[in-house]
């Protein structure tokens, strides 16, 4: 007898994982639900590019789907966290790949453009890309991961693997540039 | 100056970043890839849409999916441009699909009959 809606709603991505790879469509739909809006905004915040994010995005599930069959559900990786390393990893090389991404945790090359020259004729996430566009590529992933997705530390040092202290640095740092960054716009963010 | 701009604003921004959401397209290829993957959907992963040329080009012009009502819009689009299998986008409607065509996806001879009678004699 197949689990209704309501059951499966109530499963961890693990369970879901092992319902999906066993024929589950249904165990799809809700993976999909839950993971997909997370793996997108990552994407999106990091590479300030919807059209990219999104195919980021639908590569990262479709690795998720593949992983499926080989899926330990009492193993240490939780589903969501392992997409959000894809994610990462993925976004990461597609920065590379374009050439506009800064080192890993080095100061802003000269030639980045300015947050002012982006804003011109953008709108307040467009703002935001362009600041946090301006980080060095693992405080960018730091500060998305903590402050737009909402993960603890732990498991952001787990994504990006590296420690919980290395954690604590890149996002404090990351935001005191974001804040920096966007102090002299607030005006025209519309704040205050 | 940073003082300024300190707390409060940069978390709301932060928060209007957490309401993006994904498109119902992606969606709808993200399943469509699932159900490939789990070799039931009979269909390779799907491309990536990119341009946006022709019907999608006009859909975009219209002010994208979210004016064709989302999830839905997006599935019998799929459906009626042959993009994705029935099961998908009867995934995606979660199972109205099934029920609209009486327990199946694929229509059977006598509801095709009944659908051309209804064209009467020509």
């Amino acid at each position: 007898m197949e689990a209704t809606n309501a059951e499966l709603d109530a499963l961890g991505d693990d369970a879901l994982m092992v319902l999906f790879a066993g024929g589950d469509h249904d165990a799809a739909r809700i993976l999909t639900d839950r993971l997909l809006p997370r793996a997108f905004r990552h994407a999106a915040r990091v590479l300030g590019d919807r059209a990219e994010a999104e195919d980021i995005a639908q590569e990262a599930m479709l690795r998720l789907w593949r992983a499926a069959p080989d899926w330990n559900p009492h193993g240490p990786a939780r589903p969501r966290t392992w997409l959000y390393r894809v994610t990462a990893n993925l976004s990461v090389d597609r920065l590379r790949r374009r050439g506009r991404a800064v080192g890993l945790d080095e100061d802003l090359p000269s030639s980045a453009p300015s947050v002012e020259s982006q804003m011109q004729d953008a709108g307040r996430m467009a703002a935001l890309d362009a600041a946090l566009a301006r980080l060095p590529e693992r405080q960018r992933q730091a500060v998305v991961l903590r402050h737009i997705e909402g993960l603890a530390n732990p498991e952001i040092a787990e994504v990006l693997g590296i420690g919980v202290e290395a954690v604590e640095s890149l996002t404090a740092r990351g935001k005191r540039a974001l804040t920096a960054a966007l102090a002299s716009k607030k005006e025209a963010l519309g704040y205050g | 100056m940073a003082d300024e701009f300190n707390g409060d604003a940069l978390d709301a921004l932060f928060a209007e970043a957490r309401r993006v959401d994904a498109a119902p397209e992606l969606r709808v290829r993200v399943l469509a890839d699932g159900l490939a993957v789990a070799g039931e959907a009979g269909k390779p992963a799907n491309p990536r849409r990119r341009g946006s040329g022709g019907w999608l080009g006009w859909l975009d012009n219209m002010g994208g999916w979210p004016a064709l009502s989302g999830v839905t819009a997006a599935g019998i689009a799929g459906l009626s441009l042959g993009l994705y299998a029935p099961e998908v986008v009867d995934l995606v409607l979660g199972g109205q699909l099934t029920t609209f065509m009486g327990g199946s996806v694929t229509p059977d001879m006598d509801t095709l009959l009944l659908a051309v009678g209804d064209f009467g004699d020509v």
